[in-house]
């Protein structure tokens, strides 16, 4: 199922960028108007029909006045300029309330002047949002919370951010561009009513004939009722006319005339824009069913007959990648409406549309967990109301007590979410009354039947409720947590975006956390995966990386000489480009071949130093220095750096280790160590004899590798187990081992195993040496070897070398209580360790801050 | 088999099962003990001082078939009775450490899994590697299992609240000879001064002395196969460790908890004086 979401997924975002283009242009000049748009507002009303909408503007004067103004302002706008400020109008609609979406089908059935209403229905939402935020706070509870998401979204297109980013950035985006499918591109809740709104208006100028048919009254309705559900406070005559036209509206208009022009509207733009991604929704509808099934049986079924649309409102919701299953689910429900558009009545359309926008406002103002819950919860509303098929009013009452009812028997969060929702609507619910007389007399019908459904609902919506959040939480548990960091992210570029989808879709399969080691970075045998074409990477980094991830370079020492080889042809082969400082330039561009190569295999400590040492030299290049002066230097302060640090110290070590071996001792070492090779070759040629105790673990057995040359040397050698060691103990007289790296407190991480060793050094009084290079000290302190540490590859344990229990965990994976580790390093508390051999002199593990101080102050002190 | 002790063991449980019998019968138609409880005391195990047994009693065969097949039960049982004391000695989320397959352990940990949840941490126990079956065994269980390898044991060592063994013996002086491994992890768990719990039943108490702990075993199983080390190399592997007193905590038996100090006192109790050099 992942996969083919994925390229689906994949292909509206391409085009959503493309229209983030067209979008960013247009969506550009909205920010602008928003300041001069209560100014601009009342003249700019290019619509006919509007006549309403400025008056009531005038009357109400409040917050929401200055926003159709601002809807006016957008509309004189090119038309380009509008399709983008309706799709974030949509989008804030979707957040809004119930009553927009109703506004908005309306709207769309409308020709020419549903355009217009549409646009101003966003420019109250909008207004609301981008312009007078003061004004907002005063206003209705559903204006706040538009407009807070909306400021935020607003932002993003502006920048031109990738659809992906934010769903209403979507939505902006696949409506700004008329010719791209709108419903693909529209936001999750929102995109079947915002959709079909959108469709409308776009398709009006494609089949003007069309729109012209449609009453233009209807839009100004339309227009007038988004104004007045914004604004409760105002009640104009106007407006009370408006919001009960525009109810009636929404269900005579599009029953009669309006519906026949609608329908085909629709179908018409639906089609032309889903047809050709039709293959793709294809598989997309399938699984929309399934999990609509899965959700609530009967539900599903009406929902199954209309498989296409319902692919086309999983595009627009996946768009931004697999996690958001959990939108398509509660989408689902008012695509299957508008798939029935021939079936079925505009109301029920405008109903789900409300439950949608419902469930949008619900996300935002509660935190994500109350968002899901939100979604399913109106979802199952939505699909008894579809059911029952009752009138839009009953319907949008019912939604408003459904999630009423809920909040007794479910969640705290939820309920505290729903009452909000509730109040809102309520909210809108009573501006219409006080605006007009139909309105009252509507809503005084519309509360006799709510307390009747309520009645009948609220043991249904629990029950469903219940059964249907096991079900989701069962069938997409990942998919709800996934979705809603994905919230957070949309202001966040578009390669964080790619990045996160590539970690969800990776973590599908292995996103089990190992007990005490969750913190860890998981081991993949696969390397980092890169973009096609990227050149970034330099090859020769690519290659060490590739090299690092499969072991053939490995010890801490040989991967810092090769990290800084591959640096080198990177710097090598850097020309600075023009107008760009090479120290600035050249470290910005050093950081992905860094990170490239800490996603092949968690960087050593030694590593990081010797980075960080490059770094360094980098930033201290004076800015005025030729390139090729520079990057000399640069090049020999890395081969100094090997030079000095490596290759001098390790003989220096050497000898200072051969001094403190006396003739005849039994040294025990751990694997495999050139530097402890060096050491036992130093002290023979000072004429010591030495024997050898190679402590050896399985994984991998390189200690069999130091046998085989101690004994060339003609070294006495003994192989050991690590858990061996105790017996042989007695006999040793020194353990010498290598770190990887020294923390700050004197604590040693040497490879796994090096801790025993150290403990069963101490507990037969045995010394315990520690070589190490300066160049490997760290500035941390750790006191425990699981806080900072790698996990291997797993499976080198299972298979291990016993022939009895060989594979016999081969399917680990599978079973979810048991996790396979494999640690890499350990850290021995400084306590076991007797000294420590550097290049500088045998130092006791206290005098470790002393060197950082005295030599690496400036390169580990820069971060 | 020099290293099992078992055997011996129940010999020497046998003999002082039988003396026990003839002491009652005796004691029965005498009036009086053959010997008292005072006089065993004293008796000079060195001297291999063998009551003398002359008395004729006729019901002494049935009493002492009767006694054995008795002791039978009570060894069969063991694994049950140690099992059953897991809920009293693990709380829930705890961090179990354990290394190597031990049926005594698997069964202790299983039991406790039904009251409590908790986490173990297995060791593979490197020559055998037996840690793998255990692993399965305890996920399959519904244990929480992670596998790790033997030199993370002291890694580890610091997030586990209890570490629980078994053993192959234990020793008179209350240290046990045990898999290769235990040593390194035992003085791990002393360093992070973690309770280590050894289950044993009692019939593993033996009364031999620490000296004769080593046997090695042979050190091919630990060379890898592709390295052909030359002969010059030594390569041994020990065939158990030996755990000292002072690093185990406790003994989990069939009858109670015991500490390795109070360990003589129990192999006086299981064995005869006469039986110690046996």
């Amino acid at each position: 199922m992942a996969p083919p979401e994925g390229s689906k997924r994949r292909k509206p975002r391409k085009r959503s960028k493309k229209r983030t283009s067209q979008s960013g242009a247009c969506a550009s000049p909205s920010p602008g108007r928003i300041p001069g748009e209560p100014l601009q507002g009342g003249g700019p009303v290019s619509v006919p029909s509007e006549v309403e909408v400025p008056k009531p503007v005038p009357l109400v004067a409040g917050h929401q006045q200055p926003n159709t103004p601002e809807k006016g302002s957008p509309q004189s706008l090119s038309p380009k300029k509008r399709t983008p400020q309706r799709s974030a109008l949509s989008a804030r609609l979707v957040k809004t309330g119930q009553p927009q979406p109703g506004v908005c089908a309306t709207g769309p059935q409308q020709p020419e002047t549903p355009k217009g209403g549409t646009s101003n229905v966003v420019l109250t939402k909008k207004s609301p949002l981008n312009g007078p935020v003061s004004k907002l706070g005063s206003a209705k509870a559903d204006s706040p919370k538009p407009k807070s998401p909306n400021t935020k979204f607003s932002s993003p297109p502006k920048l031109g951010l990738p659809p992906e980013a934010s769903e209403n950035v979507i939505t902006l985006e696949a409506d700004a561009p008329l010719e791209l499918p709108p419903q693909q591109q529209q936001t999750k809740v929102g995109s079947s009513k915002n959709q079909q709104s959108h469709r409308k208006p776009n398709s009006p100028q494609p089949t003007p004939a069309q729109d012209c048919i449609l009453p233009p009254i209807t839009t100004s309705q339309l227009l007038t009722l988004e104004t007045l559900s914004s604004f409760i406070p105002v009640v104009g005559v106007e407006k009370a006319n408006s919001l009960s036209d525009v109810k009636e509206q929404s269900t005579s208009l599009t029953k009669g005339t309006s519906d026949a022009n609608f329908i085909t509207l629709k179908s018409e733009g639906d089609k032309g824009i889903i047809m050709s991604e039709t293959n793709k929704l294809d598989n997309l509808c399938n699984l929309l069913e399934n999990i609509v099934i899965q959700h609530s049986g009967k539900e599903a079924m009406s929902n199954n007959t209309i498989k296409l649309p319902v692919a086309q409102t999983s595009q627009t919701i996946t768009g931004p990648p697999p996690v958001k299953v959990p939108p398509s689910t509660t989408d689902s429900p008012p695509t299957t409406t508008s798939q029935h558009k021939g079936e079925k009545t505009k109301e029920e359309i405008e109903c789900e549309r409300k439950g949608r926008k419902e469930a949008k406002k619900a996300k935002k103002k509660g935190g994500e967990k109350a968002k899901s819950e939100n979604d399913k919860e109106n979802y199952k509303n939505i699909n008894v109301e579809n059911k029952k098929k009752e009138s839009q009013e009953e319907k949008v009452m019912s939604m408003a007590t459904n999630t009423q009812q809920i909040q007794p028997g479910d969640q705290q969060g939820q309920l505290q979410q729903h009452t909000k929702l509730s109040v809102a609507l309520e909210g809108t619910d009573q501006s219409d009354a006080a605006g007009k007389s139909k309105a009252d007399l509507k809503r005084e019908r519309r509360e006799k039947q709510e307390a009747q459904r309520q009645a009948k609902l609220a043991a249904k919506a629990k029950q469903e409720a219940e059964k249907q959040q096991k079900g989701q939480e069962e069938a997409h548990p990942s998919n709800n947590k996934i979705r809603l960091p994905q919230k957070k992210k949309k202001l966040e570029g578009e390669g964080l975006r790619r990045l996160k989808d590539r970690k969800s879709f990776s973590k599908g399969p292995s996103d089990r956390r190992i007990p005490l080691l969750g913190h860890l970075t998981p081991y993949s045998s696969q390397p980092p995966l890169l973009p096609v074409n990227c050149d970034t990477i330099h090859p020769a980094v690519r290659t060490l990386g590739l090299k690092m991830k499969d072991r053939i370079v490995d010890g801490s020492t040989a991967r810092v000489v090769s990290t800084l080889a591959a640096l080198k042809q990177f710097i090598h082969d850097y020309r600075t480009p023009e107008s760009c400082d090479l120290s600035r330039d050249l470290a910005e561009k050093l950081l992905p071949n860094v990170a490239f190569l800490n996603g092949c295999r968690p960087q050593a400590i030694a590593m990081d130093n010797a980075i960080r040492f490059l770094k360094h030299k980098i930033n201290s290049i004076e800015p005025n220095m030729p390139e090729a002066q520079a990057k000399d230097e640069l090049r020999t302060a890395i081969d100094e750096y090997v030079q000095d640090n490596i290759n001098l110290g390790s003989s220096t070590i050497a000898s200072h280790a051969a001094m403190l071996i006396q003739d005849g001792d039994v040294i025990l070492t751990f694997g495999y160590s050139a530097l402890v090779i060096e050491v036992v070759e130093a002290a023979c040629n000072v004429g010591r004899r030495v024997s050898v105790v190679v402590a050896d673990t399985p994984y991998p057995p390189s200690g069999a590798a130091m046998v085989k040359i101690l004994s060339a040397l003609g070294v006495t050698t003994y192989y050991r187990l690590i858990t061996d060691v105790t017996h042989i103990m007695h006999k040793v007289t020194k353990v010498v081992v290598e770190a990887e790296a020294v923390m700050m407190n004197g604590a040693v991480q040497g490879m796994c195993g090096t801790a025993s060793l150290a403990l069963a050094a101490v507990t037969h009084d045995t010394p315990f040496i520690v070589l190490c290079h300066t160049y490997k000290f760290c500035n941390n302190d750790l006191t425990d070897s699981l806080v900072v540490n790698e996990l291997g590859d797993a499976d080198r344990v299972v298979f291990c070398p016993s022939r009895d229990y060989c594979g016999l965990l081969v399917d680990w994976r599978q079973m979810q209580k048991l996790n396979v580790v494999s640690l890499v390093y350990d850290v021995t508390p400084a306590c076991l360790v007797t000294a420590l051999v550097t290049e500088q002199s045998v130092l006791p593990t206290s005098a470790v801050p002393v060197i950082i101080r005295r030599n690496y102050a400036d390169i580990l002190g820069q971060d | 088999m020099p290293w099992e002790t078992t055997p011996c063991n129940m010999v020497q449980r046998v003999i002082k099962i039988v003396i026990d019998e003839y002491n009652t019968c005796r004691g029965a138609s005498d009036g009086g003990g053959y010997q008292g409880f005072s006089q065993m005391m004293f008796v000079d195990p060195a001297s291999g001082d063998l009551p003398e047994c002359t008395d004729v009693i006729p019901e002494l065969q049935d009493r002492i078939l009767e006694a054995v097949a008795e002791h039978k039960a009570e060894v069969e049982q063991s694994q049950e009775l140690i099992a059953l004391q897991g809920e009293s000695k693990i709380h829930s989320d705890e961090v179990i450490m354990t290394c190597g397959m031990c049926p005594m352990v698997l069964a202790f940990l299983t039991k406790a899994a039904r009251r409590r949840k908790f986490h173990v941490i297995v060791a593979e126990c490197a020559p055998k590697h037996d840690g793998h079956p255990m692993a399965k065994s305890l996920c399959s269980a519904g244990i929480q299992t992670t596998l790790i390898q033997d030199c993370a044991v002291f890694p580890m060592m610091s997030r586990v609240n209890k570490v629980i063994i078994g053993t192959q013996t234990v020793l008179s002086n209350g240290g046990i000879k045990t898999f290769v491994g235990a040593a390194p992890l035992a003085s791990a768990a002393k360093f992070y001064s973690v309770p280590l719990y050894v289950c044993t039943p009692t019939y593993k108490f033996s009364l031999v002395s620490s000296e004769e702990v080593n046997h090695h075993g042979s050190g091919s199983t630990i060379v890898p196969q592709d390295s052909n080390l030359t002969s010059s190399v030594n390569v041994v592997v020990a065939k158990f460790d030996y755990v000292p007193p002072e690093n185990v905590t406790s003994f989990i038996t069939n009858n109670r908890g015991i500490a390795p100090s109070y360990v003589y006192r129990q192999l006086s109790e299981l064995y005869h004086p006469t039986s110690y050099d046996l």
